[in-house]
């Protein structure tokens, strides 16, 4: 199978025209973009794959850096550390794409660097002062993390939350771009109320209410919502697709993120099954 | 306010089990991690079909209404910005398609968020301006989340535009320079961009460039914008380096002036100046290195543009342009082919050859032809940009009054301010809500000065700062008021107040400037009526460039340089002619050519001038200066005197007009308030820069030889080139009778500038004292073959011929002594006529008519002398001229009547230094009126 590069454009556009399977056409995989920035001359703009992932990643990094122990204040300060050695190059030249994946190698850049600074004392870095991630972020994360470290993933490895955290990050991109297409179409309303079965089984869903709440027939419902959810797994699938290098990694990440959350989830060995 | 359900994707406290996968962890309200994990997994080619659902919602025809914000429907999406989306919508019911941006699903993480969109709404709504994207409303969805929506520029941004700039630079010059003008506009109402960028100056159909996005502006103080997101930019390639520095950094405009620069270099040389492989390594290279220049990149341009864009990108923010308007200002000038960035004045002290009124003449002749420094310098540029950061606790309606400053003994009066700012409280009051503050600063030392002002204003936390200048005439109290812009310093109003016999005068004054104050005060805005109270001059492309010019040729002091700048100020009054300021400086150009050549026609030209000027506008402190300078040139020194502290009460104080006053009180024999001025003077400025002789010359005359001495010793050492210090100490030595003394500075004096005459003028006199005539006559011959009517406003106003003949006379030449003696009656008559309340004219006549033994005219002009100020007694008692009268009983009454008022007045000048001046301000003797 061909890797193919294509901008997250171009892969959108692919979509929306629904012209080919859209296994095989990948939105352009982290590690390209980065190793793309690295041959690159800088063209202006170049640099938004790179402060994009800051963005998106930083949660599981944080939560990672907050279970090893440190306080909140000092956690972000190492996760802005962390992201300015990702910016700077150094991590990404280091590592090597073919073998691991994003997240994984990700979080042993993560593991090194918190090594590293404990051995050398902590030096504040140059242009650490610039702030990646608004304050109020860190505050919600932070309480976030509170919650995490109270239930049953108290019991799990440092590993196993961050994989956690990961998880639910790339579980909630999906959730955002379904909503805005919904929304730039003005069917807002209908994901509101189709969201809440996103999961569920069919046993579950009460088609006769939704069909009074749409307008539509109980048939059209069940159509409706089983391709609701179809969407909803594509872009899922896609968020994960954009951590590994082929398509058929994809799998095997979704794999193993269903096993971490299981395991995780499932320590708690009072739960009754 | 119900915040967006993205609210949803925190993990919520409670744990609850899947009943499908028991797993116990939940993403959203019911929605489980694991199961949503578990369905990615499914077989692959049942997720073939994925634009499935949007083909099955539209075949449905769901009844669900195309989506509605407030009164518009989206249409679709244009872009994305930092935590917003923007949509092209269609307005009801007007049909009209507009741009609205909202907070996208990124952006929806909290409250704050929430806020800050909220905030740039708003903003961005008080601006209007036509380069700034307007925005017509600002509301809130159904479920809360705010958008507005704004006109929609149709020809995209600088940023997708680029390219079809590129060939054209003067295009792209003059849409920066209205962005340049728009940033000055928001940095005036306090807020910085500080995210500017080619993709946030949106064009229009007909490429007018409208800012946007002022998502990241802010107030300086406000707290929670401190930190600055990376991930909302692109790049940094705009970012000013002490942006990046962290919070800690004090931004001014001078940050969005280097964004400015930074677009307008990428649009002419299509890169920006500082690329790099990460944003990081931008931001290092642009605090590390300094910009490349231009014209690295493209040969194209000139000069002026590459420094243009130089002082932009100047990594100290002091040394960039401090105000996007003095940026625009050079595009402007680039444009039109004009020299760019103004360059200061210099005055050069070589002036003396072409005088022949003045010995003071660096001091004097800038003090007569000084122009309106402060006042054009507002109206043309000065937009004082700390209005930009003002707090955002500032009322509006807030007024500082400082304590008064009583003109005539130059302390300040806070009883009367006081009592004025009750009674203004009480009556603003009355008009709506306001509030008048007291203030104790400004009782300093600068009196009204711009940094004062602002001092004053931040200190009391009041948006305009109330002065008053006072003094009493005829025994009524007159008050100028003048409310200035408390962040600028720019006056707003200028109002007098006469006593008219009311009893409660404060009361009378709150009374009658309440309402105009509380008209300013109201205005939310005060650049329009600054703008309106520029002058026509200004106004006009032609005479402003006219006036610029003109003035700038005055500061060269040739005469063929004044006559040039009379032809200029000529031209811009024929072009506006109802331009106050034009005939000022017309009147101020013609005055000051008579200090070279006696062309008395051009007196009359300045004094038409100067009236014109002052009847067009009366409240003009530039009017009232020209005005004074007439006068003064007249030998009115009394008028001179009233226009001169009518030109402190319009304008304020300046240090050229004080230094106006002091000569002419000096010229009316008052040295005591000149000192007192002078030395006012000196303490606006910091420095006595070139007042320290004639500070010297005034205690010379009270005869405080010491402080006399002190002065002139100061002045030599601080102007080596100039005679003048060292003039002085040989006219104290001289007056003390210690000719030998006197005799060897001239001979070895550093200062000793043959070509000015300053040198042999004493020489001659110390002969002249001495009696030395052989000598005497010698060196008066010298000098009146070179200037034949020179030498009456020297030290002792001992006119080259008038010397001459006595010295004849008292060598036994009697028939040529008085022959040129009659010649020089002639003369002084003349000039009595002319000038009949010149002290110095009338006894200079004097002078001559003892000489020729005509007794009873000589001690009545002498008399009148007196009367009108003349004071040098000791050079009296020592001018031979005087031979005559010496026995004379009058003479010598009239010697005595001189020597005890001038020690009466030593007495009453106490030599001012600044500790004095600060402590004892209001224990000072009174008595100075």
């Amino acid at each position: 199978m061909l890797e193919q590069l294509f901008s997250d454009v171009h892969a959108d556009r692919v979509r929306s025209c629904n012209v080919l399977h859209p296994l095989t056409h990948f939105a352009t995989t982290r590690w390209s973009l980065i190793r793309a920035e690295q041959d690159s001359q800088g063209r202006p703009g170049g640099n938004d794959a790179l402060a994009e992932l800051c963005q998106i990643y930083w949660r599981p990094i944080f939560t990672f850096v907050c279970r090893r122990g440190y306080s909140v204040a000092d956690a972000q300060d190492l996760t802005q550390d962390f992201f300015i050695e990702v910016l700077e190059g150094k991590l990404i030249q280091s590592a090597d794409p073919e073998r691991g994946r994003f997240r994984s190698l990700l979080l042993k850049s993560l593991t090194n660097f918190l090594i590293d600074r404990k051995v050398k004392s902590r030096r504040r870095k140059r242009g650490g002062a610039i702030q990646f991630v608004p304050w109020e972020d860190w505050i919600d994360e932070a309480s976030t993390h509170k919650i995490l470290s109270t239930n049953g993933l108290a019991q799990a490895s440092d590993e196993t939350v961050f994989d956690f955290r990961w998880a639910s990050t790339l579980a909630e991109r999906a959730l955002h771009r379904l909503r805005e297409e919904c929304e730039s179409k003005g069917h807002r309303r209908l994901f509101e109320v189709l969201s809440d079965y996103l999961a569920a089984d069919r046993g579950d869903i009460s088609y006769r209410h939704l069909s009074m709440l749409l307008g539509v027939s109980e048939a059209s419902v069940k159509k409706l919502t089983h391709r609701f959810r179809v969407r909803y797994r594509v872009l899922l699938r896609e968020e994960v697709a954009k951590t590994v290098k082929t398509p058929e990694q994809v799998d095997d990440e979704v794999r193993y993120l269903c096993s971490a959350l299981s395991s995780g989830a499932c320590s708690n060995g009072d739960e009754s099954m | 306010m119900k915040v967006c359900s993205s609210a949803e994707l925190r993990l919520n406290g409670k744990l609850q089990q899947c009943e499908n996968c028991c797993a116990t962890s939940f993403l959203v309200k019911g929605l489980c991690l694991t199961c949503l994990f578990r369905g990615a997994l499914e077989d692959p080619t049942n997720l073939a079909d994925s634009g499935a659902f949007a083909e099955t919602v539209s075949e449905l025809c769901i009844r669900d209404a195309k989506w509605r914000l407030g009164n518009y429907e989206v249409l679709d999406e244009i872009g994305r910005g930092g935590m917003g989306v923007i949509y092209r919508a269609r307005e009801f019911p007007s049909g009209r398609v507009v741009a609205l941006k909202r907070v996208s699903i990124e952006g929806l993480d909290s409250l704050q968020a929430l806020a800050r969109f909220r905030r740039e709404a708003e903003t961005a709504a008080a601006f209007e301006h036509p380069n700034i994207v307007p925005v017509y409303y600002v509301g809130e969805s159904d479920d809360g989340i705010p958008f507005f929506t704004m006109k929609l520029a149709s020809r995209g941004n600088l940023g997708t535009s680029r390219a079809a700039l590129r060939n054209q630079p003067r295009q792209c010059v003059l849409i920066m320079a209205k962005v340049a003008r728009a940033i000055q506009y928001s940095h005036e109402r306090g807020y910085l961009h500080r995210d500017l960028k080619p993709a946030n100056i949106l064009l229009d159909e007909s490429w007018e460039p409208l800012v946007s996005d002022f998502g990241l502006a802010k107030w300086q103080n406000d707290p929670s914008q401190l930190t600055r997101t990376l991930t909302t930019l692109g790049t940094p390639s705009y970012l000013a380096p002490e942006q990046a520095a962290g919070p800690s950094a004090q931004l001014t405009a001078a940050a969005d002036v280097y964004s400015l620069g930074a677009i307008l270099f990428e649009l002419l040389t299509g890169r920006p100046p500082f690329l790099g492989e990460h944003p990081l390594a931008v931001i290092h290279q642009a605090s590390e290195r300094p910009a490349p220049k231009l014209r690295r990149f493209t040969q194209e341009f000139d000069r002026d543009l590459e420094t243009i864009c130089a002082r932009c990108l100047e990594r100290d923010p002091s040394v960039r342009y401090q105000s996007a308007k003095d940026l625009a200002l050079d595009l402007n000038s680039w444009l039109d082919d004009r020299p760019i960035t103004a360059r200061p004045a210099k005055i050069p002290y070589r002036v003396a050859r072409w005088a022949r009124r003045n010995r003071m003449l660096a001091g004097t002749l800038t003090a007569l032809i000084a122009l309106g420094g402060t006042s054009l310098l507002w109206q043309v540029r000065d937009w004082g940009l700390q209005s930009a950061m003002r707090e955002s606790t500032l009322a509006t309606r807030s007024v500082g009054i400082m304590p008064f400053l009583n003109l005539d003994n130059l302390t300040p009066d806070p009883i009367s301010a006081q009592s004025v700012a009750s009674s203004l409280q009480g009556k603003l009051s009355r008009l709506g809500p306001a509030r008048v503050s007291l203030t104790q600063s400004g009782a300093s030392v600068s009196w009204g000065g711009t940094e004062e002002i602002r001092k004053v204003g931040q200190d009391v936390k009041a948006r305009a700062v109330l002065t008053g200048a006072e003094r009493t005439i005829d025994g009524k109290k007159r008050i100028s008021f003048r409310l200035l812009d408390a962040a600028t310093g720019q006056p707003l109003l200028v109002h007098l107040w006469q006593d008219k016999g009311q009893k409660d005068s404060a009361k009378a004054i709150g009374e009658e400037i309440g309402q105009p104050i509380y008209a300013v005060l109201s205005a939310k805005d005060w650049s329009n009526m600054t703008d309106s109270m520029v002058d026509p001059g200004l106004r006009d492309q032609i005479a402003r460039d006219a006036i610029l010019a003109g003035r700038d040729l005055m500061f060269r002091y040739t005469t063929a340089d004044l006559d040039r700048a009379i032809d200029l100020f000529k031209k811009a009054v024929n072009t506006a002619p109802d331009s106050s300021l034009a005939h000022s400086y017309l009147a101020s150009a013609a005055t000051s050519r008579t200090h070279y050549i006696a062309d008395w026609s051009y007196l009359k030209l300045g004094k038409d001038e100067a009236i014109k000027a002052v009847r067009l506008s009366p409240i003009s402190g530039d009017a009232h200066r020209a005005l004074a300078g007439v006068y003064y040139q007249e030998g009115r020194f009394t008028e001179a005197l009233e226009e001169a502290i009518r030109t402190v009460e319009t304008s304020g104080v300046e240090e050229k007009v004080v230094r106006l006053i002091g000569i002419t009180f000096d010229a009316l024999g008052h040295p005591d308030r000149a000192l007192n001025w002078f030395t006012f003077g000196s303490r606006i400025r910091g420095t006595a820069d070139g007042i320290d002789a004639q500070i010297g010359d005034c205690w010379a005359k009270l005869a405080d030889d010491k402080q006399a001495l002190q002065a002139y010793n100061r002045a030599a050492e601080l102007q080596p080139d100039c005679p003048q210090g060292g003039v002085g100490v040989c006219h104290i030595r001289l007056l003390k009778g210690d000719f030998a003394g006197a005799r060897e500075l001239v001979r070895k004096g550093r200062w000793n500038h043959e070509d000015l005459g300053d040198t042999k003028r004493m020489a001659a006199q110390i002969e002249f004292f001495a009696r030395n005539f052989e000598a005497a006559e010698k060196l008066y011959g010298d000098l009146a073959q070179a200037d034949p009517g020179g030498g009456g406003s020297f030290y002792g106003a001992i006119t080259y011929g008038s010397a001459l003949g006595r010295a004849r006379q008292a060598m036994g030449d009697n028939t040529e002594g008085e022959a040129l003696l009659e010649h020089c009656l002639v003369q002084e008559k003349a000039a009595v006529s002319r000038e009949p309340e010149n002290p110095e004219v009338v006894y200079r006549l004097a002078a001559v008519e003892a000489s020729l033994g005509l007794t009873e005219s000589a001690l009545e002009h002498l008399h009148t002398a007196v009367s009108l100020g003349w004071i040098d007694y000791r050079s009296l008692a020592m001018d031979p001229r005087f031979d005559a009268l010496r026995d004379n009983l009058e003479f010598q009454l009239m010697l005595k009547n001189i020597s005890s008022k001038v020690a009466d007045m030593r007495l009453r000048s106490q030599p001012l230094n600044a500790e004095e001046w600060r402590n004892n301000q209001w224990q000072r003797r009174v008595g100075m009126n």
